[in-house]
């Protein structure tokens, strides 16, 4: 029985350490922002009519960026920094708003109205780290330049097109699933212990 | 004797049915976590592939329902019956599980534009549809780590049988 209760104990002590090894290791690539805090942040940024499309959405995000790239010149070059910030390496924040500067954004005043609701640019950062969406998308959505994003929708490119068009350099976020479940699973074997506890008191008591 | 014999060949046929039927489960369960996870980053796997394992994930789950019908029927049954229910936590989890599963499935077809459904929807209600879709989505991802966690005994008990099973232990004759 105590070697069985030993066995459990190892296996839960292996389970926590894969949980915080995996969420280190997340933190680190910039991949542990969760993307319903992503979703609404984005969400909260623009409430344009045509509402929020995530950074899967290519045609009509792709159409954006490069309504925003045709504007000057310089978001043009935006667009390829960001491209390749995002497939490389985590942006840090001095890069991240001389991009948006560059893209014609008002960063000031964005830092002012998102430390109004108490965020700030390192949660946009998170977000563009975490390969939802890239600093052109952001530029332009900044800039009020989503407008009618369903105008555009049934216009594939051809990149988008093809059925195995996998971005492996977003891996990161299919393992931050996994660590959710598994972080979930430890959090409920904890607490079912006492949960388990206070179950059998009420048992004991609706018997009683 | 011979009715003995053929009492024991009907329950051995019957075990093995049954074991047959956790295997099933183990690989059925495995193969939805895996096209879940790679389904729920739409990033990642761009979008006509988003959409195909949509429809692919739904097929699955709803075999998995089917597997588990036996469950759902007799917790149905006894749900108000007793105060303390063993499986009551478990079932409503699985009820909200499945109602948000059946939303984002709707909601994705609707708002689907690589398979070929073309459906037309308003502006407006794309507009509305998207976002609720993408929340509902995240919901289920938490309501999934919940399910998993719940059953976590069972996927390390069947689980390393079943998918683990040929690695001799250490320390066995």
């Amino acid at each position: 029985m105590r070697r069985k209760s030993r066995h459990g104990l190892l296996k839960l002590l292996v389970l926590v350490a894969i949980v915080v090894a995996l969420g280190f290791a997340l933190e680190q690539q910039g991949d542990l922002i969760s993307p319903l805090q992503s979703t609404t942040l984005l969400m909260s940024l623009n409430s344009d009519e045509a509402g929020f499309a995530p950074d899967g959405d290519a045609p009509a995000l792709q159409a954006d960026a490069e309504s925003a790239a045709v504007t000057t010149d310089s978001a043009a070059q935006v667009s390829d920094d960001s491209t390749t910030a995002t497939t490389t390496e985590a942006m840090t924040i001095e890069t991240f708003t001389a991009e948006l500067a560059a893209a014609g954004v008002d960063v000031e005043a964005v830092s002012a109205s998102m430390s109004a609701e108490g965020r700030s640019l390192d949660n946009l950062l998170a977000v563009v780290n975490s390969g939802r969406v890239t600093v052109a998308e952001l530029a332009a959505r900044l800039n009020g330049e989503t407008a009618s994003t369903e105008n555009s929708a049934p216009a594939p490119s051809s990149e988008s097109d093809s059925l195995f068009n996998i971005h492996w350099e977003d891996f990161g976020s299919v393992l931050y699933d996994l660590w959710v479940i598994l972080a979930a699973t430890v959090i409920v074997i904890v607490l079912s212990r006492p949960a388990s506890w206070l179950k059998n008191r009420l048992r004991r008591t609706a018997t009683a | 004797m011979a009715t003995q014999i053929l009492t024991d060949r009907a329950e051995a046929a019957t075990r093995t049915r049954k074991l047959n039927k956790v295997k099933i489960n183990v690989f059925l369960d495995l193969l939805l976590t895996v096209i879940f996870m790679v389904e729920m980053e739409e990033h990642f796997t761009g979008l006509p592939l988003h959409e195909i394992l949509g429809l692919l994930f739904a097929a699955a789950f709803s075999l998995h329902i089917l597997l588990h019908w036996d469950w759902i029927v007799n917790v149905t049954r006894t749900f108000f019956r007793k105060l303390i229910h063993e499986s009551r936590l478990n079932y409503v989890l699985n009820v909200a599980l499945f109602a948000d599963m059946l939303f984002v499935t709707v909601s994705g077809i609707l708002i689907s534009r690589t398979i070929g459904l073309n459906l037309q929807l308003s502006e407006s209600l794309e507009g509305i549809l998207r976002p609720v879709h993408m929340i509902g989505a995240e919901l289920v991802l938490i309501l999934v780590a919940a399910h998993v966690a719940l059953h976590w005994k069972w996927i390390m008990t069947n689980g390393g049988k079943y998918l683990f099973g040929w690695i001799p232990k250490v320390g066995s004759k």
